[in-house]
């Protein structure tokens, strides 16, 4: 055991520093200065959204969209549209999509986004009622989206009931159990129909199947599909009258049995 | 800084004010809570808010600055509401690297560093928080209290039990353990 001063530790952590004090390099700096020129071609009058829990979406993407609108609040730019009623059609059971027509998805989802194609699988891809959800995986980068049926394969640009996120710094998929599951990310967006919350991540090699029980008292068949499942449901935007909703699970087991996770 | 936005040149030229005297402290920031490669994304995205807001941004540099920052880790921790839905943004350290350098130290600080670099982990995301802020990011407590959106006494509060535990870690941190990532997320 070693004892030291607390000049000491602040000095050893200011040596620690991830970000110590360091001149810009002259690509660090054309960077800049190319973000600012993107920033102030930007309207200033649109609203800033707000919006909980979302994961990393592409700052080159956002700043490229013309429509970006959202929610006023202290938050950060994402892509997402309005703020309407309700998802009517929307279904506790998910429909699973054909290859061809998730990879339309996918192609919709890609181009809303500006992702480059780098070999992303389509994770998942489902429907509920009306909407159609699809998450594409690759080793850097996923790639969530949420569009009306007819918006699938169609050029989304124009569109004001899309939604979509990705995340260009993924971890490595957990080594799981196999009857286990890992929730990787839960965000809550809105389109123009309102608000909603998902979660996807990955499961075990045991699991057949996984339940989503809401506060709200929904209970919501998430698809799974090879080592991932994923699910959304509709929700509201966070207030006094309604607060975070939380969630529990059940699992479904390949030997017919479930276990309830909290 | 104005309080009120004008004519559209004027509010690009306070823009670029606070863009040129803020950008590499937000860099920064960012780096210290984020990969390397994502932090000119986080800079953007706190930017642009900055940008469509920036009546609200105060005049004051030191305080813009900590309203940045309030607006980064608002960002972070949103990204960040995952299974352990916590409400502090964890920050990294650097690694501990030995070499020539360190031929200018004294021992003791090499050996602080080790310990610490052990410590941090052990750390809760808002010890780590409040230490950064005051030690790192070098704000006051006043500054460092708006980006957490807490009164300036809860936060030395804060900053007083962290740095307590920090030293309990690292006085009772073994000789020779060195540090390590945070852990995974765990299965469900």
């Amino acid at each position: 055991m070693r004892r030291h001063t607390a000049d000491t530790v602040t000095a050893a952590l200011r040596d620690l520093d991830p970000a110590p004090s360091t001149e810009l390099t002259q690509a660090e700096l054309n960077r800049a200065d190319a973000m600012f020129a993107r920033i102030v071609a930007t309207s200033r009058d649109e609203p800033v959204p707000e919006v909980q829990g979302r994961p990393h979406r592409s700052w080159s993407r956002l700043l490229a969209t013309a429509g970006l609108a959202g929610a006023v609040g202290v938050g950060t730019p994402v892509l997402l549209f309005g703020g309407g009623s309700a998802y009517g059609s929307w279904t506790p059971t998910p429909l699973p999509l054909t290859d061809v027509v998730a990879a339309r998805a996918a192609t919709t989802c890609r181009a809303a986004l500006d992702v480059p194609d780098r070999g992303e699988r389509v994770a998942v891809a489902e429907r509920r009622g009306g909407w159609t959800y699809v998450l594409l995986a690759g080793p850097a980068t996923e790639a969530v989206c949420l569009m009306p049926d007819d918006l699938v394969g169609q050029d989304p640009t124009a569109r004001e009931d899309f939604f979509g996120s990705y995340d260009t710094d993924r971890v490595a998929p957990p080594t799981l159990d196999p009857d286990r599951i890992n929730e990787a990310t839960s965000m809550e967006g809105s389109t123009d129909q309102g608000w909603f919350s998902s979660v996807e991540g990955f499961v075990g090699s045991d699991v057949t199947g996984v339940t989503v029980h809401t506060s709200s008292g929904l209970d919501i068949e998430a698809s799974v599909s090879d080592n991932r499942f994923a699910a959304w449901w509709p929700s509201h935007k966070q207030s006094s009258d309604h607060p975070a909703e939380t969630w529990s699970y059940t699992v479904h087991l390949a030997d017919g049995s479930t276990r309830r996770t909290r | 800084m104005d309080s009120t936005t004008s004519s559209p040149r004027e509010h690009e030229q306070r823009f670029r004010d606070l863009y040129d005297a803020a950008y590499v402290d937000l860099l920064r920031f960012a780096r210290r809570r984020v990969h390397p490669t994502h932090a000119e994304d986080v800079v953007g995205e706190v930017m642009l808010v900055a940008w469509r807001r920036l009546d609200d941004v105060p005049a004051e540099p030191s305080a813009a600055r900590a309203w940045l920052f309030g607006v980064a880790r608002n960002a972070l921790r949103n990204t960040w509401r995952r299974e352990a839905r916590t409400d502090a943004v964890a920050v990294r350290l650097g690694e501990v690297r030995r070499g020539p350098a360190d031929a200018d130290h004294h021992p003791d600080m090499i050996a602080c560093r080790v310990d610490i670099a052990a410590a941090w982990p052990l750390l809760s995301a808002s010890d780590q928080e409040a230490i950064a802020l005051s030690v790192l990011d070098g704000l006051t407590a006043p500054e460092a209290a708006t980006v957490l959106g807490i009164s300036p006494s809860a936060f030395r509060l804060r900053l007083s039990r962290a740095r307590r535990t920090l030293r309990r870690h690292v006085d009772s941190t073994p000789i020779g353990v060195t540090g390590h990532p945070a852990p995974e997320r765990s299965p469900r």
